[in-house]
């Protein structure tokens, strides 16, 4: 009885043992993962899904076929239907009138959020010539690696992520392509197009002279009234700086002068003794000395003699999703003179430079 | 009666034509040399400029144009002068002026001098010529355009210009990203192997190009805690001339209240090429703890040891 539980025992175990390597080695499998049970038809397509997997397999159809026409394209066998979903035409701005760059948000369709996706960007809206594919940090290259793939989140999602070094007045063609591992590349979807701007500058002074009140007894000998405002409007990516100096110090005729107020623009200081300086409501200058040296225009500096001059104003950008538009800062002036002061008509010449930032 | 009211009526009506006609020729005559007055002597500045940066591969020998649009903005005439002078960038200090450039010489401009009616824009055309057998090199400069005032004429008061500056970026040869990539360094990555009392206000670092020509530098900082996830911000990019270098402050906007950071620096030079940096700091209030210890010490003496203290107190006093 014992010798016969003994055999029957290890028959059975036998048996499983060389059932399951049966099993094993007939169903498809990877490290992680095994089909426990799969069927086909005479033809067509069987396909069986859970909650995170789905299965495919196609029998009686070739592994691959594609006709196609100008406008459309259609595609059969297993490839196609192991293949990502085509992206739709990514959307394509520059926001602020961008010159160098362009922001293109990725449109994943119906693929799943851990598909990646390539993005194509050419000149031609053939993709004929002059291709080139975006990189991860937003540049682009002549070649398509697996690093030009990311997920829709790591291309900025709804935000979006700007594509730069571009050519300026120059139309854009981009595209996308999505997959999930290997052999899944989608075709590259349909493309959209945008044109890059012109970097360029505006700028008005609202007061191309000023004229100071007399300056006498009853007005302390001095005048802080007089001021140009500037107005400045620019899509260059790091803003704008302007620079003032004058020409001379304020000069009469005979040859008298009002001296330069002698504090320079790194270390304004509030107003005590006589000459002719300037201050700035700009809080954040560029420029050594701090940002808010001009302490909000109560702070005055004198104006160097000769170019270039220093920082009255500035923007520091960076400029991407809004241009600069009508942005003003005010320069004042103050006058003071004394009772010994010759009297006479003075004058100079305040030159201001304004250039883009680069 | 009718009559001679009839001619009254008529006398009057032709008085009062001529009445307002007169008016209407003096306003006007008012008005126009009014205008004069202001177009002779300083001009309205209201000007607008495109394109004012002009990032251009040159080849030797062979002429280069780009049109250069001035557009004048406001409701009265100015005349505008152009000058070049050449442009440099000494770290964050860009130099405009009075800076020679070989490309300065190799610039030509359709016109010099330019009249702009009120609400008008005209287009000067930019040539560059270099020289045959150029080797790959970069080339900076500035167009300046400014308003011509008569100095004899003008006012005994301050008088105000406005000069627009175009940037002029020239490059003669082909980027290799390869080749620029080994051409990039990194320096002062700051906090760098410290251990630093606070979190640090600001991290910043240079980038320096050795390279023959200018690039932009577009920097992606990761900031790694001991214990947390990386975060990386993508600063504003700068590009950097032949020679310079260029430098980043980020002040972290989040608060970093680990021991342990590591950064890491990616700058991206384009082409997908990147240079990398790496550092670390440590954050410990160490004068916090040494204040807490020295408390800690004098509690212990004042409560278990008051005697030493009392002897101490009294050789101190008293020797």
């Amino acid at each position: 009885m014992k010798k016969l539980t003994s055999i029957t025992i290890f028959f059975l175990l036998g048996s499983l043992l060389f059932n399951l390597q049966t099993i094993y080695a007939a169903l498809p499998a990877s490290t992680n993962y095994k089909l426990q049970n799969y069927t086909f038809g005479a033809g067509g397509t069987a396909s069986s899904s859970s909650t995170h997997y789905s299965m495919n397999g196609v029998a009686g159809e070739v592994e691959f076929g594609k006709s196609s026409s100008t406008n459309y394209q259609s595609q059969t066998g297993l490839t196609y239907l192991i293949k990502a979903n085509v992206p739709a035409a990514p959307t394509l701005s520059t926001p602020a009138n961008n010159y160098d760059r362009i922001l293109f948000v990725i449109n994943p369709g119906s693929n799943p959020s851990d598909y990646t996706y390539a993005l194509e960007i050419s000149t031609s809206n053939n993709f004929s010539s002059n291709v080139n594919y975006i990189n991860s940090d937003g540049t682009f290259g002549a070649s398509l690696t697996p690093s030009n793939f990311q997920t829709y989140t790591a291309w900025g999602g709804s935000s979006g992520t700007f594509v730069t070094g571009l050519t300026s007045n120059t139309t854009y063609y981009i595209r996308a392509a999505a997959r999930q591992g290997s052999f899944t590349q989608s075709e590259w979807g349909p493309a959209a197009s945008a044109t890059t701007s012109y970097a360029s500058l505006t700028f008005t002074i609202n007061n191309p002279t000023i004229v100071f009140n007399n300056l006498n007894n009853g007005d302390s000998y001095t005048d802080s009234s007089q001021s140009d405002t500037f107005t400045t409007s620019t899509n260059a990516y790091n803003g704008y700086t302007i620079y003032g100096w004058d020409t001379q110090a304020l000069s009469a005729p005979g040859g008298n002068t009002i001296a330069n107020y002698a504090s320079p623009n790194s270390t304004p200081t509030a107003w005590s003794g006589t000459g002719f300086g300037y201050t700035t409501n700009d809080t954040n200058l560029v420029g050594t000395g701090g940002a808010n040296r001009f302490n909000n225009g109560t702070a005055y500096a004198g104006f160097q003699t000769s170019g270039p001059g220093d920082p009255v104003t500035d923007d520091a950008g960076p400029v991407t999703t809004s241009q600069i538009t009508n942005e003003q800062y005010t320069v004042s002036y103050r006058v003071t003179a004394n009772n010994t002061t010759p009297a006479g008509t003075y004058s100079n010449t305040i030159i201001y430079t304004i250039v883009p930032s680069y | 009666m009718r009559i001679l009211k009839t001619r009254k009526i008529r006398s009057d009506k032709k008085y009062l034509l001529k009445t307002l006609f007169v008016l209407v020729f003096l306003l006007y005559s008012l008005l126009f040399n009014l205008k004069s007055a202001v177009a002779q002597t300083v001009p309205l500045q209201s000007l607008k400029v495109t394109p004012v940066i002009n990032d251009l591969q040159l080849t030797s020998g062979e002429p280069t144009t780009f049109p250069l649009t001035i557009q004048n903005l406001s409701g009265g005439p100015v005349g505008i002068h152009t000058t070049i002078s050449g442009y440099d960038q000494i770290g964050e200090v860009p130099i405009y002026e009075q800076k020679p450039s070989g490309m300065i010489n190799w610039t030509h401009l359709s016109k010099i001098d330019v009249l702009l009616p009120p609400h008008s824009s005209k287009t000067i055309t930019v040539t560059i010529t270099p020289p045959q057998h150029l080797g790959p090199s970069g080339y900076y400069e500035t167009i300046f355009l400014t308003p011509i005032v008569n100095q004899e004429i003008t006012p005994g008061s301050p008088i105000i210009l406005s000069r627009l500056g175009v940037l002029v970026l020239g490059t003669i040869g082909k980027l290799d990203y390869n080749d620029l990539a080994k051409k990039i360094t990194i320096s002062d990555f700051s906090p760098s192997h410290t251990i630093i009392d606070n979190s640090p206000k600001a991290i910043s670092f240079t980038v320096n190009n050795h390279y023959f020509t200018h690039f932009d530098a577009k920097p992606f900082l990761t900031i790694t805690p001991l214990f947390g996830k990386p975060q990386t911000t993508l600063l504003e990019d700068k590009h950097v001339l032949p020679g310079s270098a260029r430098i980043w402050e980020y002040q972290p906007t989040t608060k970093m209240p680990d021991v342990f950071y590591n950064l890491h620096l990616a700058v991206s030079v384009g082409g997908g090429k990147q240079v990398l940096a790496d550092t670390w700091f440590v954050v410990l209030p160490y004068k916090l703890i040494l204040y807490s210890i020295g408390i800690l010490v004098i509690l212990y003496l004042a409560l278990f040891k008051p005697r030493r203290i009392g002897r101490a107190i009294k050789i101190i006093f008293k020797g």
